[in-house]
């Protein structure tokens, strides 16, 4: 098996990042946590993720000014956009500024796994999702 | 990967360009073509389905508002099952007026351009009767896009872009477009793509229940189904009942919801009987 993913995960709502976390840890990916957007940049200064998920609308810092900090440190990121205010311009400006994908929430955790096995192979990675979560049942 | 929605009064122009752009990029084309096969799998009259997008329902034209819904609704399904596969070039199929907020999908307006009517029509046709001529299909096109989409198609706001092709050679709009077509703004994303799989899947039960039914409006998203509709009281379960009959056959329904409102005026009407 391939050395796992390192992603970030950044969501103001706790509930987010509990119900997520999980849920990618079973593709084989580390996942950290956060829920104040500044300390997540601190940890994207110190530490090169392969992917950034993030919410956009957060008090003190949005996910767009997140998206260019993570750029601008390592373009091989990818990150993924996530909001529940979900609207056409601002879909349009994150992938404009490079954002990888753009989910609208609700969704499922299995379609961020998805998003997350397509990043993984535009990195040249490779995530079977099929065969990861059918070991997780066994 | 994105797709491009064309729409113009000039017929001539908007296919040359349409054509051309799907050459340029090697995309599929949409367009008129299409209809025949579709009212060969809704086993529809070809002409009828055509004449069904330029005029508005008439008992005189022999074409009842039920019958001219339910043709609509015909393409509309098929043509948004068809931009789910994306690199599509579509035009003249008013797919402009049904998908409304998708961002991997760039709608054009073409206006003018009328010189080339000039051109190649008969020569006693002057410019001035062109534009009377255009200007006179633009009211009946709002005509008809008023009453099946309530919206009018010569609307700017409708559009990404508008292009003057009496200002903009052929060709430079060709070239304009497939560069706007590479921008990654259009990029197809999870968001633009589950718009877009709702809206087909929106159209296709709509479609269903058109078929035996009136006053239905179908809205998805993620899957979830609802169904709006009115009805008499006295009929409402039979109504409920058939519509969740009938939009159970469609295929990627989560969850169906049907709302129902009361028919005030006929239920008024009948009081007085």
């Amino acid at each position: 098996m391939s050395n796992p993913l390192e992603v970030l995960l950044l969501d103001d709502e706790a509930i987010v990042g509990k119900r997520l976390k999980p849920a990618i840890e079973k593709i084989n990916c580390n996942v950290e946590v956060f829920q104040d957007p500044k300390l997540a940049v601190e940890r994207i200064n110190e530490k090169e993720f392969d992917i950034v998920v993030t919410d956009i609308y957060m008090d003190d810092m949005d996910g767009m000014q997140v998206l260019d900090i993570v750029l601008k440190k390592s373009s091989r990121t990818k990150v993924i956009m996530i909001t529940g205010y979900a609207m056409i311009s601002l879909a349009r400006d994150a992938m404009e500024k490079g954002a990888f994908d753009f989910i609208a929430k609700p969704f499922n955790p299995n379609d961020l796994r998805v998003v997350i096995a397509k990043a993984a192979k535009a990195m040249g990675a490779s995530i079977d999702l099929n065969t990861l979560l059918k070991k997780q049942e066994k | 990967m994105p797709v491009l929605i064309l729409s113009s009064e000039n017929k001539e122009l908007e296919n040359k360009i349409g054509q051309k752009i799907a050459q340029k990029l090697e995309y599929t084309t949409l367009n008129q073509e299409f209809f025949s096969e579709i009212a060969h799998k809704y086993t529809l009259d070809s002409k009828k389905l055509m004449n069904a997008m330029d005029i508005t329902p008439s008992i005189l034209k022999r074409m009842p508002s039920k019958q001219w819904y339910y043709y609509l609704s015909c393409v509309e399904a098929e043509v948004l099952d068809c931009l789910l596969e994306d690199n599509c070039v579509c035009w003249g199929l008013a797919a402009h007026l049904y998908v409304a907020v998708v961002s991997h999908v760039l709608k054009v307006r073409l206006i003018g351009g009328h010189n080339s009517i000039l051109r190649s029509d008969e020569p006693n046709m002057t410019l001035d009767k062109i534009k009377k001529i255009i200007a006179e299909q633009e009211r009946s096109r709002e005509n008809w896009s008023m009453t099946a989409y309530n919206c009018k198609e010569a609307d700017p706001g409708l559009y990404d872009m508008v292009i003057n092709l009496d200002q903009v050679q052929t060709d430079e709009a060709v070239e304009t477009l497939s560069t706007t077509m590479g921008y990654p703004r259009l990029k197809a994303m999870t968001y633009s793509k589950n718009n877009l799989t709702d809206r087909a899947l929106a159209a296709k039960v709509k479609n269903v229940l058109l078929k035996s039914l009136a006053d239905v409006q179908v809205e998805a998203q993620n899957g979830t189904v609802v169904v709006t509709t009115t009805s008499m009281k006295r009929a409402k379960s039979k109504k409920i009942d058939t519509i969740k009959k009938l939009a159970g056959q469609v295929d990627g329904i989560g969850y169906l919801e049907v709302h129902w409102n009361k028919d005030m005026l006929t239920e008024a009407a009948m009081s007085y009987r």
